[in-house]
């Protein structure tokens, strides 16, 4: 005890830090005692082109009693090719899916094996010959699905070591220039990170809606990090044109890599119609920046299951090519109606005959001004006349035309219940052509003169 | 020196439509003469020459339209323009009449009231 007072005394300040901070530390050892290796016996190899050399790994449980180990190594399957992998005698070897394998295509090897009475202190556990198939240097890493299981199932890893193989052909001088080793990586994962995105070019984005209808958000989360499964919440928020929440929501799911899906939210019957934004924000365990994501839409209130703009918009198209169409119909109308009732010549009747065609089709297209196509009708019915049912022209007259004009004229006033008054353009009164005179009471048929 | 006033023959029957038709026509500023059937409305307009003659139909002695064939069948008679003022309808005969003898127009009566007949004799004479 004299001792260790004399030797505190002779000590400095800064070197009994020294001594106190190294003390502690070798006091803390012990509880890194779960702190299991996996050794390789070389962190750097040098090989020539073909050649085939081996790889001893072991593990090192540092204390603990440890009993299954996963060793799961990468490499570069153009440089490199196992050729085999050997255990340790002690080892009894797993070999199933996901827990054996070999694969110089994708450059993975995976051995997984266990020690029956367990293991506390440094033990091989095989040993892996590769063959260097072409020249390049290759940073062979242990996977972060390796794993070294205490007596609990829990691993005791402490870190992934990485061996750089440097392949040489022989052109190459024989002496290199030394190549440092590599740190170990860290065993645990790498964090996740995850990025939210709404409506993608593959879905359609609705950016109207009526009120009492839902929302459909196309959500699609990517975890950019870590491979593992991970709870995700995600949070909805709809925003007002003043930025105020008027809507919100959540919901989580549980997203291994990526998540699409589509998320439906129910706009109340009472929004009021105007641009909304809806923003997606993500919480995550172990969230070290924020993803958020947002799109615009408009709410919009309907009528009869058509959105009021679209509905002014087509009213206004449907009174437009109704305009159109009772123009163009006007047309046809007037041009049909002048075509009806514009006098009907004769040129290759007999001039003898043309006068009783012409007074007769004057007359029927009096009389269609007056009643219509029922005059038509009307003179199909006269015995001995034969017309064209359209346009009302006299095709043939096969009886006395004064007889078929009084008969026609006869049945109009029976059609119209009043006599008719008519009049005749005199040949020497220098009336030129016929016209159409729409006097009230007045047939007009205007005659040429008669050719004895 | 002014113009000689048109002159008009009426040939009618019934004093109620005669009387009423040269009244406003004289008050129009025609010249009038009137006939109460074909036989006298013949001779009348062969005599007075009028410029255009309102001839009834159905009236005794000589109906209107045996008056306007033999009146058609004068020189002067031939190009007369005539108005049929009538209530029969345009049965087959009038019609051959009316082809054949060509009168200006065949006007119901009952449809025409007096200042309508103006207004067409006004549209050919004038």
């Amino acid at each position: 005890m004299g001792n260790y007072l004399s030797i505190v005394k002779i000590l400095k300040p800064n070197l009994l830090f020294i001594a106190v901070s190294t003390f502690m530390l070798l006091a803390v050892l012990p509880l890194r005692a779960n702190a299991s290796l996996m050794v390789f016996q070389d962190q750097v190899i040098q090989v020539k082109l073909g050649e085939t050399f081996t790889m001893p790994a072991s593990i090192d449980p540092t204390g603990e009693k440890n009993y299954t180990v996963r060793l799961t190594l990468t490499f570069s399957a153009e440089v490199l090719e196992v050729v085999s992998f050997t255990f340790d005698k002690n080892w009894i070897a797993l070999s199933q899916s996901g827990y054996d394998l070999i694969d110089n295509q994708a450059g993975e090897l995976i051995k997984t094996a266990g020690f029956p009475a367990g293991f506390s202190q440094s033990v091989p556990f095989g040993t892996i010959t590769f063959r260097a198939k072409q020249a390049g240097e290759d940073v062979m890493t242990v996977g972060i699905k390796s794993f070294i299981l205490n007596a609990k199932s829990q691993s005791t890893l402490e870190s992934r070591p990485q061996i750089v193989v440097n392949v040489t052909d022989n052109a190459q001088p024989q002496i290199l220039p030394p190549i440092k080793p590599l740190p170990d990586l860290p065993v645990s994962e790498q964090p996740n990170l995850f990025d939210v995105q709404l409506g993608t070019s593959s879905t359609n984005l609705v950016t109207r809606i009526a009120p009492g209808e839902q929302l459909p958000i196309a959500v699609k989360l990517t975890n950019f990090g870590s491979q593992q499964r991970v709870d995700v919440t995600i949070n909805y928020r709809v925003l007002d044109a003043n930025n105020k929440a008027v809507l919100t929501g959540s919901e989580t799911v549980a997203v291994e890599t990526t998540a699409s899906f589509i998320k439906l939210m129910q706009i109340p019957h009472d929004f009021s119609s105007g641009q909304y934004t809806v923003e997606t924000s993500i919480a995550y365990p172990g969230q070290k920046v924020p993803a958020t994501s947002s799109y615009q839409f408009s709410v919009e209130r309907k009528f009869a299951g058509i959105f009021l703009s679209d509905l002014t918009f087509y009213g206004i198209i449907l009174l437009l090519v109704g305009i159109i169409f009772a123009v163009i119909s006007r047309l046809i109308m007037k041009k049909r109606r002048i075509g009806r009732f514009t006098p009907h010549e004769y040129p290759k009747i007999p001039a003898r005959d043309r006068m009783f065609y012409e007074m007769i089709s004057d007359i029927i297209m009096q009389m269609r001004y007056r009643v219509g196509d029922k005059a038509v009708d009307i003179a199909n019915n006269v015995e001995g006349l034969i017309i064209e049912q359209d346009s009302g022209r006299v095709l043939e007259i096969k009886k006395a035309p004064a007889q078929i004009i009084a008969l026609l004229i006869s049945n109009y006033e029976k059609s119209l219940n009043q006599k008719i008054s008519f009049a005749f353009g005199r040949h020497d009164q220098a009336i030129k052509g016929r016209k159409l005179i729409e006097d009230k009471n007045l047939v007009v048929v205007r005659k040429h003169k008669i050719n004895n | 020196m002014s113009e000689q006033p048109k002159k008009i023959l009426i040939v009618e029957d019934e004093e109620m439509i005669r009387k009423p038709y040269a009244d406003e026509l004289r008050d129009k500023g025609f010249s009038v003469a009137t006939a109460t059937n074909g036989q006298e409305g013949l001779e009348t307009a062969l005599r007075e020459k009028p410029d255009l003659i309102l001839l009834d139909i159905v009236m005794p002695v000589m109906n209107g339209m045996d008056m306007m064939k033999k009146l058609r069948a004068d020189d002067w008679g031939r190009k007369v323009p005539i108005i049929l003022l009538t209530n029969l309808s345009a049965n087959e005969n009038i019609i051959k009449g009316v082809i054949t003898d060509e009168p200006l127009y065949f006007l119901v009566k009952s449809d025409w009231s007096i200042k309508d007949v103006l207004e067409q004799i006004k549209k050919i004479l004038i």
